[in-house]
């Protein structure tokens, strides 16, 4: 065959190519990140070279902080994607779909890029641009005020996603002498959290799945959660490695999916169905008694019920099986439905994992339900049983593995207690009631002068969201809104202010996260400013570099507060100013080199090391390769053993071993060890906790089963009533960030309502049915979807759909917004109706003009009203309805809610709590942790 | 060990063919005249059965090796792309022919018989072995001859190390996936890296994830399959491309060219793996071409680097040693669709068959998270009336070709009800679902009728119909042709470059067989007009031949356009290309009917071809079809939306009317059959070019 021109390597491009030998690499080189090439996709196949400088930063769309790494043109300074940044220790260079959809973030043509104050009524949608002077003085003169005049309750800063969660926010309230944080915390992972911290102080689990030869999940870490990523990459690590993996959740998730064992409850039943695990193991007697003996406090157990026994562990080993005896399998069974011997099966293999049971429950179970919290407390009970408390492939509390490296020039807590977030009703809460707020107001409890809403979304995300926008739109209530955030929400048209936030790569922030057995920190950094300062330009602040870069008046959060605190006290007269002084140049403002300079310097053990080893300072160390691994394979660090330096002037309590220095415990001795323990009362792992029984919950001293506010019993079927669960995530989306991410909303954009074919049968809905959910204080409508993926009698919507807006062309990011038509129709009565669906639209990026879906999805969340679990002060999100037919007025994502209604039903629950002072007139145990605890003081009640 | 003759054929016949090479170099030139395409040049020449193998041969002879270098190097790129006729592990033969003393030397390099081979080693009870048992017995093995024969030539005549003449083999590196279902999430992490690389717009696809359920609670299993372009070996996508805008890479990658495409869509009704799409921006087509610009680079697919799971390997299939490799070797391996032989290599570990096979899934009507078009909902809905989903009888039959209709039949699944069972699609991303429209069968259409008054014009000439000199079939054919170029180039996506089909051709592509055909056509119709016109009519005797031939050739190629349209099963069918004939020979009567009035002989040959054309139609309904897709795409001319138009439009209006209107020897009746039946032509190929496309790719 001769060389004819049909077969010629076809482009002049091609008929060069030489294909590398030796493999392909994932990354770029480190030592080449400064200046790396690659060839321009749309060009291709010509080969048109394009050069980008190689920035890491930290991801921010979900907790899970996993790195990334910028491309950035610096010819243009534009962003041309996000890739992982393989020096990162959690995610290794990898990530899920929310990481490069970064890149649509920042290029969101809907983007907010300078501040905007309100004209006219809160509320209206009337916004005029203003100069951030304007603001910031604005802002400034009102606190500034408010601490002068004692009002120091009146400020509030509450806050959705943290990021900058670890220590470094609580400086800047607590140098302005404020007990003002605020959080999601209450709709998200409170019960879970009270669970683990009744156990071991700390309140959140970090197991190390890698290891493990048992994973049991009451959360879809396959999909989402804390941390998604970074654990998904090492639950299919583990069971590639051999472990089982067993799935508890009601709905067939991605990772149930993945699962060896599939169980599908009946919610608000897990406990029950643990503690039948539990019992068999304690039947069988598969537990670690060493373990047991040397961690548990047993001792104070009998010492407090069973005075009159030998204190013995034997004497503990013989009561143990009767305290659980009544949750045999076939219990179990009756109550969430799984077969015995299946349960009997799980618990087995539970008891062959030895020391290596990675758990994990963080929202799900926990977050649902009435009592919630004991979900968590049995779970973790499994885990101790076990002894896999901290051991490769078990599952340690979360604090071992993350690394909170100190900032410079801390201030003392603040001498002052918020009512308005620790309610004395909710002595024992994780942490803030923050969704209690609109009613706290609305009662009279206190009201704000100016209250910081930062990526805080509460009238889309919280239950009651009606509530919120009545409280909102106040001005008696709420003096002043200001709302930090990079994109518009529903919460940001009831705002005064709102002024934009840099995206996860447009700021600074120090993270770190248990997302294995290891100690890391990562470093989120601006990436065009860092770019643009290694072409030589130099910035006094993010924004001018922003500006630079074409993308606003853009700030960061780190800068806004200083400047802000410096505003608050120009003359330094009110102690705040001080705070924001540079530590190495005193009277000159911090900069964000200044306070990470000095943390890398002298917080981060082995940092400074690992920078002198490549000559550079351990700032731009950090900002090369954007993480830091502090300690690697970080295991059973309770047996820490306390050196002769703790020891010295300290005192061993001869009953309990507690060993107390200055007041305060801080180790215990175990078997003649003086060893750190766990940060408990007792230093060890309270399987009874005395403090629930000291706060008047003595009938939950010990782990247990609270039945559900949404138990079986309490469902009629006959009536067409359902439970809904309305707590799951995507894959995909973020809960209210996601909005300007047109590469997530174009995968997924609807909520329908997941329905068995056997209740679709009885209610004659097929899929893509209308059907009306009445809950207690109104109804929505959604479609319906038919499918085995879910448990008869159980109706399943994800809360991640159902955005919002309320104008036609600002107010809501139009990739994922309905516009709605919202009003009251009557004293608390209000109506909402979509008025068209999502729509293509013009803009600088073409995209928006194809844009194909047209369904946002149906906010389900604003028909809820608020259910605070009277322990943990979890929102239990769990929900009984009933199903009806639409009528024929009725559309898709109708909404109807009475606030009047959903005010009486806060009363109700409200009633259940026990509320404070607890022993010493405390309004909260001490110990407990809180988030930025105030000074001692502070925690005494008025006698 | 079975020894190819081919494989030794070839070699001898590349060594007689560089033997003829001289000096350092090697290039050339393409001329292209009257006869066979030839080829001059200087420095060399190399000929072999691969593509890349005479290119390994003609890059030595330019890196300055000699004509036995260039055969070995041939040589081992063909032990790689074809190693049952020339892999290493057989032997061969060189003929080497020395220009400079004419001396013929042959190099043996046969396999030879293992040293502990005996006289008896084929005996068994001092009788020869079965000549079957001694072939499969394992007794007849050789000891490889080849490289050792390379080494032998290169150490007598070559100039290079057998090293340096092996790269260009070892380079031949076949790239290829590896994804490992067991692994999978179905986070789509790879969708949005993979838009972010290569920004991807909205509503396009290069790798997308499918989910499907299957079981009833609470035995209830979700699966993923990350979908894609499966570079194949042997693409169809690269075969149907007119413009080479597709190509092929030396390392087995499948990439385009935008700057060549011309957006006919071909290239998406060629694929059976729905990986193609057009991009809103450029217009052309697109797909996932292993980030080819990386791999360039040295660097993974950005799907690769972003897969927390590492469910998605990428390397070179032909290294034993890389990931991808061990992977394939180790694991249970599936392809998508093998049974439409496109040699694909991107392999799914641990993926459930019901996922990765269309056939296997069952439409629902709304997706987990995501919505589902008006259009996709009414395929839905079509495909689930009645049993148009089911397999087909014949695939019962058709067991031993170990298609999945085949599996499905031997496992007796058999009913809507057990497909259902099988795997219900609970997500997907959206899809063009029917590329080709209205344009495309009203060209059929408007083709049929030029060539057909053509076609009835020449045999008139040549056997004494009635319209011998009109100029009406002629003009009737060049303004039907020009209809015919006009849909064809509105059609493209890229309409400007039209031109590119015949100056950037692809000469497997029946697109541009059927350019030039259609060309010609016009050509000898515009000197059938000439002739007419200037009195000349003489020449028409003569011209009537090839006219006929050209209009044959105009209305029937189209049949192996639509065979190379590979992904659309119903349209792989032996019935078109009688059709198109058919179609064209009524057409051309009903045009001369309406043109010339009711001769007996038109009205006889409209009534033939009405006749015939309904046979194959309805043959082409209900006879037995050779899969499923091909059995529910025609299933829905009779049962799917379309059955309305089909019954009264078709048959009756279109063929039984007119059929009845013929008998009457009416002049007002004949036009009006020839219009009713021009009418039913084209209600068919509209119906045909639809129902082909209904039934979804992936």
């Amino acid at each position: 065959m001769a060389v004819r021109p049909h077969a010629e390597p076809l482009h002049p491009a091609a008929q060069s190519l030489t294909p590398p030998g030796g493999g392909l690499q994932s990354f770029p080189p480190t030592d080449r990140w400064d200046d790396w090439e690659e060839y321009d996709p749309r060009a291709w196949p010509k080969k048109v070279a394009r050069r980008y400088r190689l920035v890491p930063t930290i991801c921010f769309n979900c907790e899970a902080a996993c790195g990334l790494l910028a491309y950035v043109d610096p010819q243009t300074f534009k962003i041309q994607k996000f890739e992982g940044n393989p020096e990162h220790p959690g995610s290794r260079g990898r990530n899920c779909a929310k990481g490069p959809a970064t890149l649509n973030q920042v290029e969101d043509p809907e983007r907010i890029r300078y501040p905007l104050k309100r004209k006219g009524r809160r509320g209206a949608g009337e916004w005029v641009r203003v100069s951030w002077d304007e603001a910031l003085d604005d802002i400034a003169g009102r606190v500034r005020r408010a601490l002068a005049e004692g009002r120091q309750n009146e400020i509030m800063y509450h806050v959705g996603r943290p990021g900058h969660e670890l220590v470094y926010h609580q400086r800047i309230l607590h140098a302005w002498g404020i007990d003002g944080h605020n959080s999601h915390t209450n709709v998200c992972s409170a019960s879970a959290r009270a669970g683990y911290a009744f156990w071991h102080g700390l309140d959140r689990p970090s197991p190390d799945h890698a290891n493990a030869r048992f994973i049991l999940l009451l959360s879809s870490h396959l999909e989402s959660g804390h941390y998604f990523n970074p654990h998904a990459q090492r639950i299919i690590e583990g069971k590639k490695r051999g472990a089982k993996v067993c799935v508890i959740d009601t709905r067939l998730s991605n990772t149930a999916s993945m699962a060896d064992y599939w169980l599908s409850t009946w919610p608000g039943t897990e406990a029950a169905l643990l503690l039948a695990l539990c019992q068999v193991i304690i039947r069988e007697r598969l537990y670690d008694r060493e373990f047991l003996r040397r961690w548990v406090n047993w001792a104070e157990y009998l010492c407090e019920e069973h005075p009159d026994r030998p204190c013995t562990f034997e004497t503990f080993e013989a009561i143990l099986p009767t305290l659980y005896a009544d949750y045999t399998p076939e219990f179990a069974e009756r109550e969430c439905g799984i077969a015995a011997a299946i349960l009997v099966e799980v618990a087995r293999e539970v008891g062959r994992s030895g020391g290596a049971l990675a758990t994990h429950v963080w929202r799900n179970a926990a977050a649902g339900n009435l009592g919630g919290w004991q979900v968590a407390r049995a779970l973790e009970l499994l885990v101790v049983l076990v002894g896999a408390v901290a051991t490769p492939g078990g599952t340690a509390p979360s604090l071992y593995n993350k690394a909170i490296p100190t900032p410079p020039l801390m201030p003392p807590p603040a001498k002052v207690w918020s009512e308005l977030l620790y309610p004395r009703e909710y002595p024992l809460a994780f942490f803030e009631m923050s969704f209690l707020l609109p009613h706290f107001l609305k009662e009279g409890r206190g009201k704000l002068d100016t209250y910081f809403t930062r990526v805080y979304n509460p009238v889309w995300t919280n239950p009651d969201g009606l509530s919120w926008i009545e409280t909102l739109t106040d001005e008696a209530k709420v003096g002043l809104h200001v709302c930090l955030t990079p994109i518009w929400s529903e919460t940001a048209w009831f705002a005064d202010y709102v002024l934009p936030m840099g995206h996860g790569s447009e700021r600074h922030d120090l993270m770190s996260q248990e997302t294995h057995a290891a100690r890391w920190i990562g470093f989120r950094q601006p990436v065009l400013r860092v770019a643009l300062e290694k072409q030589g330009r130099r910035f006094a602040t993010t924004w001018e570099a922003h500006l630079a870069a074409g993308i606003g008046e853009v700030w960061e959060e780190d800068e806004f507060w200083i400047e802000l605190s410096w505003r608050i006290d120009p003359d330094g007269t009110l102690g705040i100013r001080k705070y924001f002084e540079a530590p190495e140049r005193p009277g000159e403002k911090l900069t964000v080199d200044d306070f990470y300079g000095w943390i890398f310097e002298h917080s981060v053990p082995g940092l400074p090391q690992a920078a002198g080893r490549e000559g550079v300072t351990p700032l731009a160390y950090m900002r090369k390769y954007g993480a830091f691994l502090v300690e690697d394979g970080v295991y059973r660090t309770h047996e820490k053993a306390l050196s002769p330096t703790e020891l010295d002037g300290a005192s061993v309590d001869p009953v309990s071993g507690v060993i107390v220095k200055g007041g305060a415990a801080i180790g215990v001795e175990v078997a003649g060890e003086a060893q750190v323990g766990f940060p408990t009362p007792s230093r060890k792992l309270e399987f009874y906790s005395k403090t629930l029984k000291d706060w008047k919950w003595p009938e939950h001293a010990l782990p247990g089963y609270i039945r559900s506010h949404v138990h079986w019993s309490q469902i009629d079927r006959a009536k067409n009533e359902f439970l809904l669960l309305p707590t799951f995530r995507l894959p995909t989306l973020i809960h209210t960030r996601s909005g300007n991410s047109k590469w997530l909303y174009e995968i997924s954009h609807s909520n329908p309502l997941w329905l068995h074919p056997k209740d679709a049968e009885r209610l004659e809905a097929r899929t893509n049915d209308l059907l009306k959910v009445h809950t207690e204080i109104g109804s929505f409508v959604d479609r319906v979807w038919v499918t085995e993926s879910i448990r008869p009698g159980i109706i399943a919507c994800s809360h991640h759909l159902g955005r919002w807006r309320l104008a036609e062309e600002t107010g809501g990011e139009r990739w994922s917004t309905a516009l709605v038509d919202l009003k009251p129709v009557g004293p608390g009565q209000w109506r909402m109706r979509q008025i068209h669906g999502i729509r293509p639209f013009k803009s600088e990026d073409p995209d928006s003009g194809r844009i194909f879906w047209e369904d946002a999805g149906v906010h389900q969340n604003l028909t809820f009203p608020v259910q605070p679990d009277p322990v943990s002060g979890q929102h239990c999100w769990h929900q009984k309805v009933r199903l009806e037919r639409p009528g024929a007025e009725d559309r898709y994502g109708d909404i109807v809610v009475d606030t009047a209604k959903a005010h009486e039903v806060y009363r109700r629950w409200l009633a259940l709590a026990r509320p404070a002072p607890g022993p010493g007139n405390l309004r909260r145990p001490l110990w407990l942790p809180r988030a930025y605890k105030p000074d001692p003081s502070s925690y005494r009640m008025a006698e | 060990m079975r020894i190819s003759r081919y494989r030794t054929f070839f070699i001898a016949a590349l060594a007689a063919c560089i033997a003829l090479a001289a000096g350092d170099g090697a290039s050339a030139h393409v001329g292209s005249g009257s006869g066979p395409p030839t080829a001059t040049g200087t420095g060399g020449a190399a000929a072999s059965v691969e593509r890349i193998a005479t290119e390994a041969a003609i890059d030595t002879l330019r890196a300055g090796g000699n004509a036995v270098d260039a055969a070995v190097a041939a040589a081992g790129v063909l032990g790689v792309t074809e190693p049952f006729s020339a892999g290493i592990g057989g032997g061969g033969f060189m003929v080497v022919y020395r220009a400079s003393d004419g001396k013929v030397t042959t190099i043996d390099s046969r396999e030879t018989a293992p040293a502990a081979m005996t006289p008896t080693s084929f005996m068994e009870n001092s009788a020869p072995l079965p000549f079957n048992d001694a072939r499969y017995s394992g007794r007849s093995v050789g000891v490889p001859g080849t490289v050792e024969g390379w080494d032998e030539a290169l150490e007598r005549y070559g100039t290079m190390s057998l090293a340096r003449v092996l790269q260009a083999g070892i380079h031949v590196a076949q790239h290829g996936f590896v994804i490992d279902q067991t692994r999978c999430i179905g986070c789509h992490a790879c969708t949005v890296a993979c838009k972010e690389e290569n920004r991807v717009p909205l509503g396009a696809f290069r790798t997308w994830v499918k989910y499907i359920e299957k079981g009833e609670f609470p035995n209830t299993r979700r699966y993923f399959a990350v979908l894609r372009c499966n570079h194949c070996d042997n693409a169809p996508c690269v075969t149907i491309c007119p413009t080479v805008a597709l190509y092929r890479r030396r390392d087995g990658i499948v990439d385009f060219d935008p700057s060549r495409c011309i957006g006919c869509k071909s290239c998406m009704q060629a694929c059976p793996y729905d990986a193609l799409y057009i991009d809103p921006e450029t217009h052309t087509a697109a797909k996932c071409h292993f980030c080819a610009h990386r791999v360039e680079k040295g660097l993974e697919p950005a799907c690769v680097i972003v897969c927390p799971e590492r469910a998605i390997l990428a390397g070179d299939l032909d290294d034993p040693a890389s990931e991808v490799s061990r992977v394939i070797a180790r694991e249970q391996v599936l392809v998508r669709k093998p049974e439409q032989g496109t040699k694909p290599k991107l392999f799914y570990v641990g993926a459930d068959e019901a996922a990765i096979t269309p056939q296997l899934q069952q439409p629902t009507a709304a997706y987990l998270w995501g919505q589902r078009s008006d259009e996709a909902l009414s395929l839905t809905s079509m495909l689930k009336q009645g049993p148009a989903w089911a397999p087909p009888r014949s695939a019962e039959r058709d067991a031993a070709s170990g298609g999945p209709q085949a599996r499905q039949a031997a496992a007796g699944w058999t009913t809507p009800k057990a497909v259902e069972a099988l795997g219900r699609t609970v997500y997907d991303v959206p899809h063009e679902a029917r590329p080709w429209g209205w344009r495309v069968s009203t060209y059929l259409w408007t083709k049929s009728v030029a060539a057909g008054a053509a076609l009835v014009a020449a045999l008139g000439t040549l056997f004494g119909g009635p319209p011998a000199a009109s100029v009406t079939p002629a003009l009737v054919a060049l303004a039907f042709l020009l209809a015919t170029t006009i849909l064809l180039v509105a059609d493209l996506k890229r309409p400007d470059r039209f031109h590119y089909i015949l100056f950037k051709s692809n000469i497997r592509s029946w697109l541009v067989w059927g350019a030039w055909l259609l060309m010609a056509f016009g050509a000898l119709a515009g000197l059938w007009l000439l002739a007419i016109l200037t009195g000349r009519l003489g020449l028409l005797p003569l011209l009537a031949v090839p006219l006929a031939a050209l209009a044959l050739g105009a209305a029937g190629y189209s049949a192996f356009l639509f065979a190379q349209a590979e992904g659309r099963d119903f349209w792989q069918s032996p019935l078109l290309l009688p059709h198109l004939l058919v179609a064209a020979v009524t057409a051309g009567a009903a045009v001369g009917l309406l043109t010339h009035g009711p001769s007996p002989l038109l009205r006889g040959l409209l009534l033939m071809g009405l006749g015939v054309n309904l046979l194959l139609i309805l043959a082409e309904r209900y006879t037995p079809h050779p899969n499923l897709d091909a059995a529910a795409a025609a299933r829905l001319i009779t049962e799917g939306p379309w059955r309305r138009v089909f019954w009264g439009g078709v048959v009756i209006g279109g063929t039984l009317v007119p059929a009845l209107l013929l008998i009457p020897a009416s002049p007002v009746a004949a036009g009006l059959a020839s219009l009713l039946a021009l009418g039913g032509l084209y209600l068919w190929e509209d119906i045909w070019v639809r129902v082909g496309q209904s039934v979804p790719l992936s």
